[in-house]
């Protein structure tokens, strides 16, 4: 890159390649003084020198003054003249040094830390909108010509796309293609904002700005059961076109804003969205680093997602690029020092709670059920024929003649190992039917329950689940009696009880040895149908994998299938699960913040009080942060944030809401507003668009139609080669780019044109892996996800470090990262998972099921008819292999995932 | 050669130079080579140069001694304590005598075919810029990696196989993941397709294709050129149908391929993919996959040995910042049978006539230990890569470092020159392999490279 390296006075950057745009050179005005120079040379440079410089500052190199200056360190040991540390300064030394103070006229070196202007709006023939004008004044001067505008079929699919998520359907398509009126295409825009799957297809976009995930990351990386409330809470706010600025204001500090509303309370949960390790350390430096990462997460975030800027980068050490000093970043750490993990509880609303179908819960155990009794099956073939089989863990059965009774009894007399019985499902049956279930109505009342286990709880012996997190054990060493009352009379004639009969079983103690079992018609007289007698001794204990060699073929598939069934239907939580609790972070008034000297925690230095970065000050006014309280301290930066001044926060969501419509931002990095994010490629449409944002007050929706009723987003997609010549990569916007779905949209679409997407919208989300807990979470894959997982992807659980084979395959982002934009390769695998991925053939199948012929099939699934080669290829492809065909070639095609 | 643009010369005028540039054309600017197919180990975490190949006396005689000029010197995580020795001697390896650790005592017996670059150095010394240098020539984002670059410049010897496979190690991704194997601002028809043999592609049908399934891919293909020619070609949906292209080949090759049932005992053994330290076993079969790759066509390939830094520096990489020793002795014999093993293995097949081999790392690391550990910090200023096969002049040492192996002294190299001599080595000028990025015509090695032609056969 000729020219780059010269005269600039970022020297510490010079030795990097510059891949990203155009670096801003500091203003020349701000350069040292010959005099200023001259004096650090000859009084600061002995100990602030290049090699091992004294308090990290260099001021040998430009960028080490920049720092020395912008951080205000320098004007302070003037100040207080406290350097150098044994003679004071001369007066003309001093007055020399004064020079590189900032003035209150200089405005900072870095474009985007400038107060944003409001640029005349060029006067460019044929541009009626503004924002046109400022597009057409960049082409003109490289003398390309615009495409002309795209087909009403392509603008529909682009704009509907784009602001919900989900493509158009053949009825909307008719709708609009008939509306001859004028604002025909306004009306189209005003219904996709107003739909609410417009604030689910926003929030994707926050979620990974915001490193959204839900679960804790680290070794143990367990589910964050309350996590969502936060998702609902972003989903609400875009389609209530809540002002960006209250959005900002109730994630730093909704805990003040919303006191007692249960709508506003889950906004802070952006602040602890990001990792956390949940292992707790008994060395003193592992568990502050623990929160120095915790703090960093937050820090790095809140700077990098609502300013713009890589402040994060400035724990150990100034920012190598940026004009943010180390101590930026710990007066942001001391503001944010009272926010720690956790969930709080939300005030009741007396709205319905989120509930699992009782259906659901049914089917559950019931597939449940089918795996225990074939490998019941297994374990008894293991044993020898002499008595009764031996008892386990998994699977006990007592049977009896049927009879109608209104209570059950389990009494243990002894255990295996004298501890105190545990049970994690009594189940009794009608034939093959569990009539016991809580929800059922059916009480199970034990004579004592150990406390203070969350595993082990009285309402877990009928739940409904399995294992060990989901068990009652008593409170007596090796007794404990259940009492199971119907609410009606019931026939009954079986018992069944497990103690650990999870998918795979970690535990065999605490298995009752000796017992009886009792029924009655009355509640007062119990009459024993079943005891242990009999039975072989011992428990014993085969393990699920070794069960096979015991079973014949055919029960072998069934086992196989049993397994597949089960672990599919264990990809939705059944008990979840109102919002009584959100992750929204936990608030207490801070210890004091100190520098860390190279980010090591142990090797504290003085103790830093919050503050805003020092550079913004010059735009956005000061931010004073004398409150009382620490969530005083949030609010007041928050507001400050949000005033309309700032430099970077209304650049820095029109940018981001600019990348959305037209792919590609202003800004190439929507993140990083400073050195190695680039320099806008239009300045002054930037710059418009901001302070035309905060002028209209913020709305999220008005941009969206600000920006989609302009000329440059209803052009068409053609690669005009004498365009594509001068801009390949559209940079100075003379097309709309064709785009291919992102991940979630892919899925959601595949799901919608099928016909099979549930839109149930807001509470606990689905998994689309296995999951369960020993110690650390473990995640498996399954072969093809159930029917509770047809929901948007929006509600899809993304745990970290885990990516689904489908979405990951379509870049869905690993959610422990910040995503500012992500990325849209095609690869091989793509095709694959989508040419033979089951997902895709369950629902080609299922939609070619449903249809009406090769047109019908086209028409559902491109939501329009089609046109007279794409009609004689879905001819073809029916002859070929019918319906299903067709659906599965459409669902391939490049124009089902672009828009 | 097919050439995986197909009929795409609508792209951009950039894009089309590009796909004539070693197609058509441009295969002519290609001298004649016989490297057909490169094997790029890369280890990340900076395997240490001076306890693996660069075999430095003084820190033997003088460890436990102040450094000298090292005094208040600062490197990646901050100060240096004295010298410290490698844990484990040195011993003469082949005919030529170079001395090599005696933790490696499978890989020195291929030191004679190995053409060793000791003077290499550079540009950053922190995990993921470095390793974005070393396989794309810049410490930034967005570039386009060296198999992508040599994919489009060598094209594809098989429809059947990606051209270009990078093999993850089984315990994750390296610092800073996929990008390692992108195709930058080059046609996505160029990036990498990432696989292991633990988790090997998924997706593969029944691995048949039959009559009517070719026949529906026929119509797909008519629909979607349909769609591109009303766009005018667009880049993104012509490498999207060469993507299905490519998938209808692999789902047949791709099982095949990817067996290593197909292995005799003796191959297994060789390779120890039966260790049983499993991390050498899964390691020992990712090497295997390479070889049956590259056998049956694929261009490139990446195999890593090691992933991401994890909590623990040192644990999941070559970053060995606190416990050297314990690291190592943990690291070293993963990487060196089943390497070993590979290697012999290609010899033995005839592969190393036209494969060019190359072992990779990020950087070095420091002579001295860190404070208060017996590890050693990053050192971006000397590290040790070396080659082998087609057209490598085996037996070789270029470059040298000081004499405690902290800086590179002696022809020093780059992480530029290393690429030129690797496309050099592919008969390709590397000034003349560019593409037309943003107003500049972007190159592999930037505006830098020398080509080292000591470790060239002439």
């Amino acid at each position: 890159m000729p020219g780059m390296r010269s005269s600039m006075v970022m020297m510490a950057v010079s030795a990097l390649p510059f891949g990203l745009g155009m670096m801003v050179p500091v203003n020349a005005e701000q350069l040292p003084t010959n005099n200023a120079r001259k004096v650090l040379g000859s009084t600061c440079v002995s100990c602030h020198g290049k090699t091992n410089p004294a308090g990290n500052i260099d001021l040998s190199s430009d960028s080490g003054i920049q720092i020395a200056v912008t951080s205000g360190r320098l004007e302070r040991v003037l100040k207080a003249g406290s350097m150098p540390p044994n003679k004071r300064l001369t007066k003309q030394d001093e007055s020399a040094l004064r020079t590189l103070l900032p003035t209150t006229s200089a405005a900072p070196a870095l474009w985007s830390l400038r107060p944003v202007s409001n640029p005349a709006i060029p006067k460019i023939a044929g541009a009626k909108h503004p924002v046109d004008a400022f597009i057409l004044k960049g082409l003109k001067a490289k003398g390309i010509s615009v495409n002309p505008p795209a087909t009403q079929v392509a603008w529909l699919r682009r704009i509907t796309v784009d602001l919900t998520g989900l493509p158009p359907t053949a009825a909307e398509s008719s709708t609009f293609l008939a509306d001859k009126s004028a604002n025909a295409r306004q009306k189209v825009v005003d219904r996709l904002l107003a739909s609410t799957a417009y604030g689910e297809r926003m929030a994707r976009l926050w979620l990974d700005v915001a490193r959204f995930g839900e679960s804790h990351g680290y070794e143990q990386n367990h589910i964050r059961p309350n996590a969502w409330p936060y998702r609902d809470y972003v989903i609400r706010s875009f389609n209530a076109d809540k002002p960006y600025s209250e959005f900002i204001q109730e994630q730093l500090a909704g805990d003040v804003l919303g006191k007692g509303n249960p709508d506003i309370l889950p906004a802070t949960g952006f602040l602890v969205a990001g990792i956390h390790d949940t292992v707790p350390s008994q060395v003193e430096e592992a568990t502050r680093q623990q929160r120095a990462n915790d703090l960093e997460d937050i820090v790095a975030t809140v700077g990098a997602s609502v300013m713009g800027f890589t402040i994060g980068c400035a724990r150990c050490h100034d920012h190598k690029f940026d004009p943010f000093s180390q101590r930026d970043f710990y007066a942001l750490e001391a503001l944010f020092s009272g926010v720690n993990h956790g969930e709080t509880d939300l005030p009741k609303t007396g709205k319905p709670l989120v509930q699992p179908s009782s259906e659901w819960l049914k089917q559950s155990v019931n597939a449940h059920n089918q795996v225990q009794l074939l490998r019941y099956k297994g374990r008894v073939a293991s044993q020898p024929a002499t008595g009764r089989p031996a008892l386990n863990s998994q699977w006990n059965e007592e049977s009896f003649t049927q009879r109608e009774v209104t209570g059950v009894r389990f009494e243990v007399m002894a255990t295996n190992d004298g501890e105190e019985p545990c049970f994690d499902e009594l189940q009794v049956f009608s034939d093959d039917v569990n009539v016991a279930l809580a929800v059922d109505g059916v009480k199970a009342v034990p004579d004592s329950t150990l406390v203070g286990f969350a595993e082990h709880k009285t309402s877990h012996i009928n739940d409904g689940r399995f294992g060990n997190p989901h068990s009652w054990i008593s409170a007596t060493k090796g007794r404990g009696t259940i009492t199971l009352t119907f609410p009606k009379p019931t026939k009954v004639n079986r018992v069944v009880w497990s103690r650990d009969s999870g998918l795979v079983p970690r535990f065999d103690d605490r298995v009752p040895t000796s017992y009886a079992v009792s029924v009655s018609t009355d509640g007062k007289t119990w009459e024993t149908v079943a005891t242990q007698a009999g039975r072989l001794p011992g428990v014993t204990y085969v393990h699920p994998d070794q069960i096979r060699k015991y079973l014949d073929k055919a029960s072998i598939d069934a086992l196989d299938r049993a397994e597949t069934a089960w672990k599919t239907g264990l990809t939705k939580d059944p008990v979840q699960t109102s919002p009584s609790a959100a992750y929204t972070g936990r608030f207490a008034e801070p210890d004091a913040t100190y520098l860390l000297t190279r980010g090591d925690v142990m090797q504290r230095k003085e103790v830093v009080t919050p503050a805003a970065p020092k550079l913004m000050e010059y735009s956005a006014g000061t931010c004073g942060l004398e409150q009382a309280s620490e969530a005083d301290r949030r609010l007041a930066f928050a507001k400050w944030l949000t005033s309309g001044k700032h430099p970077t926060v209304a650049r820095v969501i029109v940018n981001r809401i600019w990348q959305q419509h037209f792919g590609r931002g202003l800004v190439a990095g929507p993140s990083d507003f400073g050195n190695m994010g680039g320099a806008p490629s239009h300045p002054e449409l930037l710059d418009h668009l901001a302070t035309w944002f905060v002028t209209n007050g913020w709305s999220v929706k008005k941009l969206h139609r600000y920006l989609v009723s302009t000329d440059a987003y209803a052009r068409s997609s053609f690669a005009s080669p004498v365009a594509m010549r001068k801009d390949a990569g559209n940079v100075l916007l003379w097309r709309m780019p064709v785009r291919r779905m992102e991940a979630e949209m892919v899925r959601d679409a595949i799901l919608s044109t099928c016909g099979n997407l549930d839109r149930t919208m807001f509470g606990p989300g689905y998994r689309l892996y296995g999951y369960d807990v020993v110690n650390v979470a473990r995640f498996t894959d399954l072969e093809l996800p159930g029917k509770d997982t047809w929901r948007r992807g929006i509600y899809s659980i993304a745990a970290r470090g885990v990516r689904d084979g489908f979405l990951g395959a379509f870049d869905c982002p690993e959610s422990s990262v910040r995503t500012p934009k992500r990325d849209a390769t095609t690869t091989a695998l793509q095709a694959l998972a989508l040419w033979n991925g089951k997902f895709v053939n369950e629902q080609a199948n299922l939609v070619g099921g449903k249809a009406n012929g090769p047109l019908d099939v086209f028409k559902r699934l491109m939501g329009r008819a089609p046109d007279s080669v794409e009609a004689s290829v879905v001819r073809e492809v029916h002859k070929a292999g019918g319906n299903e065909a067709v659906a599965r070639v459409l669902l391939n095609s490049s124009a089902f995932i672009s828009y | 050669m097919s050439n995986p643009f197909g009929s795409m010369i609508h792209g951009t005028p950039a894009m089309a130079l590009a796909s004539l540039f070693m197609r058509d054309a441009g295969l002519k600017s290609q001298k004649p080579t016989r490297v057909k197919r490169v094997l790029q180990i890369v280890c990340p975490g900076a395997a240490s140069h001076i306890d693996l190949w660069d075999y430095k006396p003084e820190l033997f005689k003088r460890s436990g001694e102040e450094m000298p000029g090292l005094t208040g010197v600062k490197t990646f995580q901050g100060g240096n304590g004295r010298i410290m020795r490698p844990p484990w001697e040195f011993r003469p390896a082949g005919r030529s005598g170079k001395m090599l650790s005696s933790m490696l005592p499978n890989l020195s017996r291929h030191a004679d075919d190995m053409a060793f670059i000791h003077s290499m150095t550079a540009r950053s010394s922190t995990h993921g810029p470095g390793l974005l240098q070393l396989n794309t020539g810049f410490v930034l984002d967005g570039f386009p990696s060296m198999g992508a670059w040599l994919s489009m410049a060598m094209g594809n010897l098989t429809d059947n196989l990606p051209t270009f496979v990078s093999i993850p190690d089984v315990r994750g991704l390296p610092p800073n993941g996929p990008a390692n194997w992108g195709s930058g601002f080059l046609p996505a028809a160029f990036q990498g397709t990432a696989f292991n043999a633990e988790k090997p592609l998924s997706n593969m049908g029944s691995g048949k294709v039959s009559a009517s399934d070719a026949r529906l891919r026929r119509e797909l293909e008519r629909l979607d050129q349909h769609f591109n020619a009303s766009l005018g070609g667009d880049s993104d949906i012509t490498a999207r149908m060469k993507s299905y292209a490519l998938a209808a080949k692999m789902q047949l090759a791709a099982p095949e391929a990817t067996d290593l049932r197909k292995e005799t005992a003796a191959t297994h053994a060789l390779y120890g993919t039966t260790s049983s330290n499993p991390l050498e076993a899964a390691y020992a079969r990712n090497a295997l996959l390479s070889r049956r790759l590259l056998e049956r066509g694929v261009r490139f390939v990446q195999l890593y040995c090691g992933a991401c830094a994890s909590g623990v520096d040192g644990l999941l990489n070559w970053d060995a910042h606190k416990t050297l020793k314990a690291d190592y002795e943990r690291h070293v014999p993963i990487l060196d049978r089943p390497t070993a093993g590979l290697l012999a293995d290609m010899k033995s097949r005839g592969l190393l006539d036209d494969t060019l081999i190359l072992w990779t790392t990020e950087f070095g690391r420091m002579p001295t230990h860190q404070i208060g550990a017996a590890g050693r910090d990053h050192n971006p200023d000397a590290f040790t890569v070396w080659m082998m096969g087609a057209g490598v002049k085996g037996g070789t040492s270029y470059g040298a470092t000081d004499e405690f192996g902290h800086k590179s002294v002696t022809d020093v190299a780059t992480v530029y020159d290393f690429h030129a001599t690797v496309l050099a080595l592919c008969g390709i000028d590397h000034t003349k392999l560019t593409y037309y990025h943003n107003g500049a015509q972007r190159r592999l090695t930037d505006v830098h490279g020398h080509v080292i032609r000591q470790v060239m056969q002439s």
